[in-house]
C-alpha cells in the first residue's frame, strides 16, 4: 500500500498493520521522516527515540509473522510530554533545571500501558515549564510552534503534543492537564482531547504539578483515536495513590450510539462573557450541530476559577520552593516570579478556596441530574501570536499566559471529564475548540458527542502541513 | 486589600522569612501576582460559605 502517514489516523495503523498489509516498521520509518521533515520548523520533540522504536517495531512484525495475536494499537506511533518518564531519557518537565538529572530507570504506567497494546513510542514532547503555562512558550527549548500558523502559539502546557498531532508527525500524544493543559492546545492546535475524571488514570512515572488537579489525558485527530487510546491506558494501578479504585469501562464500543437519550445544555453565566465572539460562536455552531437549545448556569464557576487559581500558586510553588531559593536564574523567568509569588501566598486563602471546591462541587453535581453534557468554549480566543504578552478579550486587556484557561479551568478544579472538539469557523483561518463536559466517570459520553460531532463534519481535525 | 496595601513591605518579609531571593527586576512581577491572587482570594472569600463546610481534600486514616 503507498503510506501517506501523516494523514493516517492510529484506527487505520492499527488495522493495517494486525492485516499485514504494512509493517510496523515501515510505519515508524515514515513516521521518522515525518519529524525529520517537520519538527525543524515546529519544535515539538525534545527527544526523539528512533532506535527504540523501530527495536519495538520490529519486535511486533516479528511476532506477527510467528503468529502472534497483536494488540489494538499495533504499530501506532505515538509521543508523550516531557514530564511522562521513559527509561533511559531524562524527564525534563519543560525545565532546564530537571536537565541536570539522571535519565528514568522505567516507562511510565501510561506509556507501558499504550506499549502493551502494541503502540510504540517514538519521543518525548516539549512542554511549558514545569507545566505553569497555557502558551506552549519555552525560555530554554524554544516555543512549541502552531502548525497551522508557525508564527502563533500551540497553546500549553502540552504544547509540543498538539504540535505534534496537528501536523501529522504522530496520530496520538500525550499530555497533562491541570487546568487546561490538554484542552487549551486542543483548541489552538485543532485537535480533539480527553481530559479524563480526575483519579481514572495513574498517573505514576510522571512529574508532578498541583497533585490536587493533575490529570494526563491523550490527543488525536479522531475520536476513535483518542478512545483507543484511552481505553488502552485504563485500569488499577497501585502505584499512583489518587487513583480511584474502579473497574475497566471501555467507551470504544458505545462511540457510535450517537446522541439518543442524551441532554445537552449550553454553559451560562460565566461562560457566555469574557471571549472573543470566535469562542462564543465556536458554542453556538456545536448547539446547532447538537439540535440542542437549553442552557445551564455553572453556579460561582468564576469564583471556581478563582479558587483554582489560588490552589495551583501555592501547590505550585510548595512543590518548587528549593527550587526558587537556590536556582532562580535557571527558571524561564515567566514561571519563576509567579511561583515566587505563590509561596508567599497566605495559607488561609489556600484552605478557603479548598472549602468553596467542596461547595461548587456539589452544586455543579446537581446540574447532571437533569443534563448529561454540558457545551463551553474551550478557549476565549483562536491561538495568539508568538511572544504576545497581552490579549483583549471582550474589550479588556488581559496577560496570555494566565487567562488562557479561564474557560478550562472551573472543571479540572473539580475533576469532571472533558472532551474537546475542534471547530472551524466560516472562513476562520484557524480552529478553536469546544469543551463537551460530563458527570465524573462519563467519558463514554463526553465522547459519544465528540464523535457525533466528528460523524456529522461539525467537528474536524485536519493536519497541516507546515 | 486595597491600593493601600504595603505589598513591598509584605514580599521583602516574606521573602526573609522563606529564605526567597526576590531581584529588583522581579518584584513589579511578583507584586502583580500577589494584588492578582489577593483578588482572586476575595472572590472566593466574598461568597458565604457554611463554617462546617469540608475543606476538599480527604484524609483517610
Amino acid at each position: 500500500m503507498s503510506l501517506a502517514f501523516e494523514t493516517m489516523t492510529a484506527h487505520t495503523i492499527a488495522q493495517a498493520v494486525i492485516k499485514g498489509e504494512v509493517t510496523a516498521r515501515a510505519i515508524v520509518e515514515a513516521c521518522l521522516a515525518r519529524i525529520a521533515q517537520q519538527d525543524p520548523k515546529l519544535n515539538a520533540f525534545t527527544k526523539v527515540t528512533a532506535e527504540r522504536a523501530l527495536t519495538h517495531a520490529d519486535a511486533i512484525d516479528a511476532r506477527r509473522r510467528l503468529g502472534g495475536q497483536l494488540g489494538p494499537l499495533a504499530g501506532v506511533p505515538f509521543a508523550v510530554k516531557n514530564l511522562f518518564d521513559v527509561e533511559e531519557v531524562v524527564t525534563l518537565a519543560g525545565s532546564k533545571i530537571n536537565a541536570d538529572n539522571l535519565p528514568s530507570g522505567a516507562d511510565a504506567t501510561l506509556v507501558r500501558k499504550l506499549e502493551a497494546a502494541d503502540a510504540i513510542l517514538v519521543g518525548a514532547l516539549n512542554m511549558g515549564e514545569y507545566a505553569y503555562d497555557f502558551t506552549g512558550e519555552n525560555a530554554h527549548y524554544g516555543p512549541s510552534r502552531n502548525p497551522h500558523d508557525p508564527d502563533r502559539m500551540a497553546g500549553g502546557s502540552s504544547g509540543g503534543s498538539g504540535t505534534a498531532v496537528a501536523s501529522g508527525m504522530t496520530p496520538i500524544a500525550l499530555g497533562s492537564d491541570t487546568n487546561g493543559s490538554i484542552r487549551v492546545p486542543s483548541s489552538l492546535c485543532g485537535l480533539f482531547g480527553l481530559k479524563p475524571t480526575y483519579g481514572r488514570l495513574s498517573r505514576y512515572g510522571t512529574y508532578p504539578f498541583v497533585s490536587a488537579f493533575d490529570h494526563l489525558g491523550p490527543m488525536a485527530r479522531s475520536v476513535t483515536d483518542l478512545a483507543l487510546a484511552y481505553d488502552a491506558m485504563q485500569g488499577r494501578d497501585a502505584a499512583d495513590h489518587a487513583q480511584t479504585e474502579r473497574a475497566i469501562e471501555p467507551v470504544t464500543p458505545a462511540l457510535t450510539q450517537g446522541l439518543t437519550g442524551l441532554r445537552i445544555a449550553r454553559a451560562a453565566g460565566y461562560f457566555d462573557k469574557g471571549g472573543e465572539p470566535e469562542a462564543h460562536r465556536a458554542v453556538e455552531t456545536v448547539m446547532n450541530a447538537l439540535g440542542a437549545a437549553a442552557s445551564v448556569d455553572v453556579p460561582e464557576a468564576g469564583r471556581g476559577r478563582a479558587a483554582a487559581f489560588l490552589i495551583t500558586m501555592a501547590e505550585g510553588a510548595s512543590l518548587h520552593l528549593d527550587r526558587i531559593r537556590t536556582r532562580q536564574n535557571d527558571f524561564d523567568p515567566e514561571v519563576k516570579d509567579r511561583l515566587i509569588a505563590g509561596a508567599m501566598v497566605p495559607a488561609a486563602w489556600i484552605n478557603q478556596a479548598q472549602k468553596f471546591r467542596t461547595w461548587y462541587r456539589a452544586q455543579v453535581l446537581k446540574l447532571f441530574e437533569t443534563t448529561d453534557v454540558i457545551i463551553a468554549p474551550a478557549t476565549p480566543c483562536f491561538a495568539p501570536h508568538i511572544g504576545q504578552k497581552i490579549m483583549s478579550l471582550a474589550g479588556v486587556d488581559m496577560p496570555v499566559r494566565a487567562n488562557l484557561g479561564m474557560f478550562t479551568q472551573p472543571f479540572s478544579f473539580i475533576g469532571l471529564p472533558v472532551a474537546a472538539a475542534p471547530i472551524w469557523l466560516d472562513g476562520a483561518p484557524l480552529p478553536i475548540g469546544v469543551q463537551i463536559i460530563g458527570a465524573p466517570w462519563r467519558e463514554d459520553i463526553v465522547l459519544r458527542v465528540a464523535h457525533h460531532l466528528e460523524t456529522i463534519g461539525a467537528a474536524r481535525a485536519p493536519i497541516a502541513n507546515a | 486589600m486595597d491600593d493601600q496595601t504595603d505589598w513591598d513591605a509584605f514580599i521583602g518579609a516574606s521573602a526573609k522569612v522563606l529564605d526567597i531571593p526576590v531581584g529588583e527586576d522581579s518584584r513589579p512581577i511578583v507584586r502583580a501576582n500577589l494584588e492578582l491572587a489577593a483578588r482572586m482570594a476575595k472572590l472566593v472569600a466574598d461568597f458565604p460559605l457554611d463554617e462546617r463546610e469540608e475543606p476538599a481534600p480527604v484524609f483517610r486514616a
